[in-house]
């Protein structure tokens, strides 16, 4: 167990060099500088030579990737051309709450997901089945610029339940926490009931039954157990897109997570915030199919990782 | 595993996660409401990332921190006193003297004086501060070649006679120097620049002079100003505490206003009509024309639009009002000429200058040139940096265009990125461009992107110039005389939107907004609001 964890941190170094060199060399090569600005009076050519020089832009793309490599190696992310701010302080601030938001989003996600797809399959094709899926059909469907406004006409402008937006107290947190876990959890919803269909139609099941286990236990011990395995499969990159993925609704409640400083760093052509979000978002994706494959042998003793 | 422990596992799961939780929150806590201080809650639609004066275009943040020499009041159109109590001109207006004020100190309670403006201006023009504002104290002496790094920064034309006077000398007379030392020239404390670089201006270390401090600073969330005791006008000062919010998205924001969030907002174009309907949010309501001119270039390098006729065709095609009134819906006033109302220069429609809406005219320029009916025209290209208002504007100019000239007109919107370069190389027959006056002479529009010198060489192929236009504009530069001034610079209009053709005027935006009725706003045409000048009844 403890050689596979470590081989496959180790794996990590591949993986972040080949998309370090991928997003470094599709950045420069795509039209625009970071000083430039749109409408506005360009900066005079000195200017700009002096910047470029000063922030070695002049240098060929091989040898621009190698010292960021190296300034990475020592962890130094380098500073936003935009705000002359160091990216580190940016992830630092920004890294936690879109961490803390798409964790929030999950549990969301899991807590409606899970019941409600073993609901459906317990009651297939009844009421609760079509209305669950109903459901997973329309959260799937409707997307967050819809639905954030919706929500906060709803709760906030006439209920007045919630703050409309911003980060910092449970309460904020609440609208978008639901906001982006509703569209996982339709596919969580989806994915359990298809998968439950199939276990409780296995023969242990029946076995299970005919020695006389009570029906709650069969669900929960025998077939949920057996059945979320496929569930997990998706839980990695479902918390890593959640988190990367959050973009829409940090925008649309004002929260400060990486969203709008990758966002920001794109159209301001400022490399260093676009490789240092690059990179810790891939970092994310590969923790998180780590953790889900670590889940596997946990929920499943038949599975052996080495 | 067995059960209990798979249970205790997920409890300890759960409990990481929940204070993971309560400690982000935490860290990124609200400011409790404080009942104590006079408190406004403003929007911001964007992180003010740099705050040094020196090193960006003034925002919000930086205006109400630190103090320039002089202020404009637009509503009296008046030049009045901040950092110099008086100034006088030199006969031939090359050498302008400031008395600068006594008994005022800084943050940390450092005197200020007369070096403190110095250093402010050479920071300006300092090319290790790269400032993109470096242009705009072009006009005083040595400025551009310290820029350039051909000669030192002490150089530079703004000297320190005593603790109170400070000289400028310019390289020509301007007639609009004064007005312009509203937003460009805050004195700095060299000290606190020089010791933390450009973490100088982080709450911890910031020193300012201004009617406010930065009390607290948290990039893209919240940006805290707490009153100066130390500013000299810090007893008219009513706002003591301002929490400027910053909200990407305007729904947010307007939806903020709505639930007593924000005390005044910019309302999205999506509910200008609703806020209009409404009869509590008609009555906060408030209009007024921005001092921004939006427009097109022509690219005259190339066939068709080298040719004058198709020029002035296209532009007969365009019906501003229409455009405004059925199209944008923002309040935008049309408008045939460029420099906005409210500016010295502003050309007024009864002078009879631009193009107006006349389709029939339009064609018959179209058939001189050589394409009856728009026959034989070749397929032009016009570009935008693509957002949904500029899309919808190029949409409707596109169909104008084919109804009244018959031609084929595409467009190509282009992320705001990439869009710069792209039209700095002439990449499109037409293409779209905005410019906001940073003061109140025309002269920042005509000598800052249509004079032939702050063109590239590469901008020169391709938009329009003309050496009898930048005579008109170096001419008024030297005028005092506000009415000679005005002159002048309607018969360079008339060259640019008329005879010559250079570029299509199409409308001034408007600031669109709602205040909370117990704000009173000032309500003043440049970009930065004057916070220092509002107050809070309640």
């Amino acid at each position: 167990m403890l050689s596979f964890i470590v081989r496959r941190i180790l794996w990590l170094i591949p993986v972040i060099l080949i998309i370090s060199m991928i997003t470094f060399a599709l950045m420069l090569s795509v039209p625009g500088n970071p000083f430039e600005g749109t409408g506005e009076r360009p900066l005079p050519p000195e200017t700009v030579a002096r910047l470029r020089a000063h922030y070695g832009l002049d240098d060929s793309i091989p040898v621009q990737y190698l010292r960021y490599m190296q300034n990475l190696l020592r962890g130094d992310l380098g500073p936003s051309y935009a705000s002359r701010r160091s990216v580190n302080e940016m992830v630092a601030s920004g890294l936690p709450i879109s961490a803390t938001l798409g964790m929030l989003g999950l549990v969301v996600a899991l807590s409606i997901g899970i019941p409600l797809g073993v609901a459906s399959a317990l009651n297939q094709n009844r009421a609760i089945d079509y209305f669950a899926m109903f459901f997973a059909m329309a959260g799937v469907s409707v997307p967050a610029m819809t639905s954030a406004p919706l929500f906060i006409w709803i709760f906030s402008i006439n209920l007045g339940w919630l703050p409309v937006a911003r980060w910092g107290t449970w309460q904020q947190a609440v609208m978008p926490a639901i906001i982006l876990g509703i569209g996982p959890a339709a596919v969580l919803a989806r994915l359990t009931r298809a998968s439950m269909l199939q276990v409780i139609r296995e023969d242990y099941i029946r076995t299970a039954r005919a020695k006389g286990v009570p029906e709650r236990r069969i669900t929960v011990r025998h077939a949920l157990k057996n059945a979320l395995i496929p569930v997990i499969t998706v839980l990695g990159p479902l918390f890593a897109s959640m988190v990367t993925g959050a973009v829409v609704v940090e925008r649309i409640f004002a929260i400060p997570g990486m969203g709008g400083y990758f966002v920001g760093g794109v159209s301001s052509r400022d490399y260093p915030v676009i490789m240092g979000m690059v990179l810790v978002y891939t970092f994310f994706l590969v923790l998180s199919n780590l953790a889900v494959d670590l889940a596997y042998a946990w929920v499943d003793p038949r599975i052996r990782l080495e | 595993m067995n059960t209990k422990r798979k249970v205790l596992m997920l409890s300890i799961a759960a409990v990481l996660i929940i204070a993971g939780a309560s400690q982000a929150f935490a860290a990124g806590r609200s400011e409790p409401v404080a009942a104590g201080p006079v408190t406004m809650n403003y929007h911001l639609p964007g992180d003010p990332t740099i705050i040094d004066p020196s090193a960006n275009w003034i925002g919000e943040v930086a205006a109400n921190l630190f103090t320039p020499l002089v202020g404009y009041d637009a509503n009296a159109n008046e030049i009045y006193p901040r950092g110099a109590t008086s100034w006088s001109v030199s006969d031939d207006g090359i050498v302008w003297t400031f008395d600068i004020r006594r008994n005022w100190l800084w943050s940390d309670g450092t005197p200020l004086t007369a070096a403190d403006y110095v250093y402010g201006f050479q920071a300006v023009v300092d090319p290790e501060t790269a400032s993109p504002t470096a242009f705009r104290l072009s006009i005083i002496e040595n400025a551009a070649a310290v820029t350039n790094g051909n000669v030192p920064v002490d150089q530079l034309g703004v000297t320190a006679l005593d603790d109170y006077t400070l000289q400028i000398t310019l390289e020509a007379p301007a007639s609009w120097f004064l007005v312009s030392m509203s937003s460009i020239g805050y004195a700095l404390p060299r000290w606190v620049r020089e010791e933390h670089g450009t973490a100088w201006t982080t709450p911890q270390n910031i020193v300012v002079n201004g009617p406010y401090t930065l009390a607290s600073a948290r990039p893209n969330d919240l940006y805290v100003l707490e009153k100066n005791p130390n500013y000299y006008g810090a007893g008219n000062v009513q706002i003591e505490r301002i929490n400027l919010y910053i909200v990407a998205q305007q729904s947010t924001a307007m939806a903020m206003y709505e639930n007593g969030e924000l005390d005044t907002v910019v309302v999205p174009i999506e509910d200008l009509d609703r806020v209009q309907r409404d009869p509590v949010l008609s009555s906060e309501f408030t209009s007024f024309p921005r001092l921004i001119s939006q427009f097109y270039w022509f690219n005259v390098g190339r066939a068709p639009f080298d040719n004058v006729l198709v020029r002035r065709a296209f532009a007969a095609a365009v019906d501003k009002q229409t455009l405004v009134s059925r199209v944008t819906r923002g309040g935008e006033v049309a408008t045939d000429t460029i420099a906005p109302p409210g500016v010295v220069g502003y050309v007024d429609p009864s002078a009879g200058v631009g193009i107006p809406y006349d389709p029939a005219q339009a064609r018959a320029w179209l058939a001189e040139a050589g394409y009856p009916g728009g026959q034989g025209f070749p397929a032009v290209t016009i570009g935008f940096n693509f957002n949904e208002f500029n899309a919808s504007v190029a949409q409707a100019l596109q169909s104008m265009w084919q109804t009244n000239l018959g031609v084929e007109v595409t467009l190509s919107g282009v992320e705001g990125g990439a869009y710069g370069s792209l039209t700095s190389g002439g990449e499109f027959n037409m293409y779209r461009w905005g410019w906001g006056m940073a003061y109140p002479d025309a002269n920042y529009i005509h000598e800052g992107i249509f004079h032939s010198k702050v063109m590239s060489e590469t901008e020169r192929t391709h938009r329009w110039h003309s050496d009898e236009f930048d005579r008109l504009i170096d001419e008024a530069a030297g005028a005092n005389d506000q009415g000679l001034r005005e002159e002048l610079y309607l018969q360079a209009e008339r060259l640019l939107v008329q005879e010559g053709m250079g570029i299509i005027p199409l409308f001034f935006p408007a600031d669109n907004r709602v205040t909370k009725p117990y704000l009173n706003r000032i309500q003043g045409p440049l970009m930065t609001p004057e916070f220092w000048g509002w107050t809070i009844t309640q």
